[in-house]
């Protein structure tokens, strides 16, 4: 078989951590192979190898049949493989023309004539005399794809390019691709989520979970539950912990009642949250968890909807506000929102209570026993209050930012991803933390794309999809199997809306 | 007001040349004396050696750098060209000198930024220590002077009525404006500038481009050295000194945006013009001229703060916008995802 480009054994780990495991993906001319997986299963990071903007630790890719070894994106488009991103990376105060043309040889105005005739079979409604900073993503996201179709290459890849277009510019892309496929015997290699666009568009398949090869082979042979089951993740070791187990009379009590929400990245958002509960949020990544989680902590502004916090209207325009009404957002990057990296532990644990400990001067006794107290209940390891918090382990810098927001005394704590980056022993530490924290009667909210992680943990499961809240487990349905259906916007049974 | 205010952000070049005509005439109508043709090519002559390194630190700044060694270094290469004159004799080797002192202290700026990864500020501070030392150095204190007078005569031959020195600063500009905006390796110093690492994942060799942005802003510090020594006709050891303020702060002015990837080179131009009138303009105001320095980082403040806020406005205007089309846009692919769905049940 002739194959544009072969990856064979590709191995990469980041920081210790295996990210793929002898990975092999080679893509045919002239067809479409669709690469699946959940999340973190390693197709971005596949494709970022194949263009060289990742090093493989082991590996080979062989191209025009010779081995290559690429040491950048140019390296990459040397040979003809072009990635199209998912986030557009586009130059905002140039034009549309620039962004598009610029590197590309060959006279101005043939170039011009053609990328009208692209955008007009893309129907782009806008002009390529605009700068890209001033259009909306949906446009953002075309260009890009402009980018990509416009240059003579042999190998496109499209990471998730319709997640923001309508069906009308999908449909003109499909055709495009097809149109390419044919005629320049183009490969495709094809990111998405979107399970019905596999079947539509591609010819071949790999799925990846947790950096292996699952399943590959030929679109004909797989249908859509087949390749569904096919992403649940393994249950392999899953550790037993003692689910929240809040007993109080007011435990069915709604602490918080949020109804139809929207706001930037996220639309239609609702669910309850009883006292006491770990509620898990979950779904894809860029389904708007996060989204609504920075708006409800008052980072951003919610432009839709309402939210009811202990029966009353909740609406607060900035942390400071969230903060005093009793809510903790502890967020995804620890480094980068949650910790001061070169203070102390104390300082670290006091920064989020400051004007509760002092009148102008700190009480630095009272601020000491509060940091020692966090210490010993979260047994955080390290050799004094003192220690710089950049010196921690990573579990054990998670469990001082717990520690930090819990000095709040809030009623609702909304985790993100809480044990991101954390190795096995320092994850059950924070999971037991969660589990007192709910049988102390707050109600945490856990959002994870850790599927395991929320069916270990979550007495009630809220998927999203799209920035859509679309469907709420709960009991003997909280499995990995229905979580995983739902985040791609299914049910075992067939549609949800 | 919207659009003056897109106008501004736009094209602030034609701004900065209303206002350099505002000014000329305001002061005019205080002091009858500065309304000469003479008075505006004084400016010029006078001025340019603030023209080359504006346009030179230009192109750091597009690519969303700072450079404040030139000052230094305009020093340095003056210092080092005018001694090779008086040892040599010869103009030629003088003028090599310096340019090649300028450019390799360019080099050495962007190979620290690109390569080592020091920041651009903390490395050009640094650099601006050393190359001031190494001038001091190499003077012992002392001052060039009895710089041949051919040298110096020479940058004082008219032609068409203009000054020589005054034709390089045009031919400077022709030259950086049209590799700048039209040639396909200027316009990647633009893209660097907007999105570094996007540039990178198109295939752009960044830190190449960086190390060339810093190699073009020490070459037109070397040659504004090769001015000085032909203007002034002597180099002290605190030549240039301040310069770099300068520099930025007319860049600044010239619609060249610290914020990277953004600006001309005849805004930059139009930018260092206004602030050697306002210089020149002190004189004929009776202010000290050692208050050119205080002028030219007040100015540079104010531009930022004004600029800025007309950006913050101008972006929550489009963000309403956008936010209204992005609204839209889900629900008609939502709408899609719902049909796509039925389709697939059938």
């Amino acid at each position: 078989m002739n194959y544009l480009v072969e990856m064979k054994g590709i191995c990469k780990a980041f920081s210790g951590v295996p990210v793929l495991e002898d990975v092999s993906f080679s893509i045919k001319p002239e067809s479409v192979h669709s690469l699946i997986g959940g999340n973190g299963a390693g197709k971005s990071t596949l494709m970022k190898i194949l263009t060289g903007v990742y090093k493989m630790d082991s590996g080979s890719i062989f191209c025009e049949g010779g081995e290559v070894l690429f040491h950048g994106p140019a390296d990459a488009h040397k040979k003809g493989i072009y990635l199209v991103p998912q986030e557009p990376m586009l130059y905002p105060y140039m034009t549309v023309e620039e962004n598009v043309l610029l590197g590309m040889s060959g006279n101005k105005a043939e170039l011009r004539k053609q990328l009208a005739m692209l955008m007009e079979s893309l129907n782009c409604d806008f002009s390529m005399n605009q700068l890209t900073g001033e259009l909306t993503i949906a446009k953002q996201q075309l260009t890009e794809l402009l980018r990509g179709l416009i240059r003579k290459n042999k190998i496109i890849i499209l990471d998730e390019p319709t997640s923001a277009l309508t069906n009308k510019e999908v449909e003109s892309l499909f055709k495009n691709i097809r149109r390419l496929k044919s005629e320049e015997k183009v490969g495709f290699v094809y990111i998405t989520h979107r399970m019905n666009e596999i079947f539509e568009l591609s010819d071949e398949l790999t799925i990846l979970k947790d950096g292996k090869i699952a399943a590959s082979g030929d679109v004909k042979d797989y249908t859509l539950d087949k390749v569904l089951d096919i992403m649940i993740p393994d249950a392999k070791e899953m550790t037993e912990i003692k689910k929240s187990d809040y007993a109080g009379e007011d435990c069915n009590q709604k602490i918080l009642e949020v109804r139809n929400a929207g706001g930037k990245g996220f639309f239609d958002v609702s669910f309850d949250l009883h006292k006491g509960e770990v509620l898990g949020l979950t779904g894809v990544v860029g389904a708007g968890r996060t989204e609504f989680a920075e708006t409800f902590f008052g980072l951003s502004k919610m432009v839709e909807g309402e939210i009811l916090f202990e029966g009353r209207p909740f609406r607060v325009n900035s942390p400071a506000e969230a903060i005093q009404k009793g809510i903790a957002y502890v967020p995804e990057d620890r480094r980068k929102h949650g910790g001061f990296l070169n203070s102390s532990i104390n300082d670290n644990v006091i920064s989020s209570i400051m004007c509760r400990l002092s009148k102008f001067f700190l009480n630095n006794r009272k601020a000491k026993s509060t940091t020692l107290e966090a210490i010993k209940s979260f047994s955080v390891k390290c050799n004094d209050v003192d220690q710089k918090f950049v010196s921690l382990s990573g579990g054990n810098q998670q469990k001082v930012v717990l520690g930090k927001w819990l000095a709040t005394q809030p009623k609702v704590v909304v985790l993100d991803e809480p044990t991101r980056g954390i190795d096995a022993g320092a994850r059950n530490e924070i999971y037991k933390i969660i589990g007192e924290l709910s049988h102390r009667g707050i109600s945490v909210v856990v959002i994870s794309s850790d599927f395991e992680e929320i069916v270990t943990l979550s007495t009630r499961v809220v998927v999203m999809y799209n920035g859509k809240t679309i469907s709420e487990l709960s009991g003997d349905k909280i499995n990995l199997e229905n979580i995983t259906y739902a985040s791609f916007g299914y049910t075992k049974e067939g549609v949800t809306k | 007001m919207k659009k003056v205010m897109n106008l501004f952000v736009k094209r602030q070049e034609i701004f900065t040349l209303l206002i350099i005509f505002v000014y000329f005439f305001s002061i005019s109508a205080v002091n009858q004396d500065f309304f000469q043709i003479d008075t505006l090519i004084r400016i010029l002559f006078n001025g340019t050696m603030l023209f080359v390194m504006t346009m030179g630190i230009s192109a750091v700044i597009i690519t969303k750098n700072i450079d404040v060694s030139i000052g230094s270094l305009m020093g340095l290469a003056a210092t080092i060209g005018g001694t090779v004159l008086n040892q040599t004799g010869n103009a030629f080797l003088g003028i090599g000198a310096a340019l090649l002192v300028g450019l390799a202290g360019g080099i050495f700026n962007g190979i620290g930024v690109a390569y080592l990864g020091v920041t651009a500020i903390i490395m050009t501070l640094g650099t601006m220590a050393i190359f001031r030392g190494l001038l001091i150095m190499f003077t012992g204190g002392k001052w060039i002077q009895n710089v041949p007078s051919f040298f110096t005569d020479f940058s004082k031959v008219r032609f068409l009525g203009i000054q020589g020195s005054i034709w390089i600063v045009v031919i400077v500009l022709i030259v950086l404006w049209l590799f700048f905006s039209k040639t396909t390796k200027g316009r990647y110093f633009y893209a660097v500038g907007n999105n570094n690492e996007g540039a990178r994942m198109q295939g752009i060799n960044v830190k190449l481009i960086t190390v060339s942005a810093f190699a073009v802003s020490g070459l037109m510090a070397g040659l504004a050295g090769v001015l000085y020594v032909a203007q002034i006709g002597a180099v002290p050891n605190l030549a240039g000194n301040g310069m770099e303020t300068q520099a930025i702060a007319a860049a600044v002015i010239g619609g060249v945006s610290l914020t990277g990837g953004s600006g001309n080179y005849l805004g930059a131009l139009l930018g260092a013009i206004l602030l050697q009138t306002i210089n020149y303009s002190l004189v004929y105001l009776k202010v000290p001229g050692y208050w050119n320095n205080a002028i030219s980082g007040f100015l540079l403040l104010a531009i930022i703060v004004v600029a800025s806020l007309i950006q913050k406005y101008m972006k929550r205007e489009r963000e309403k916008n956008l936010d209204k089309q992005i609204r839209e846009e889900f629900f008609k692919t939502q709408q899609n995802m719902d049909n796509a769905y039925t389709e697939g049940d059938a």
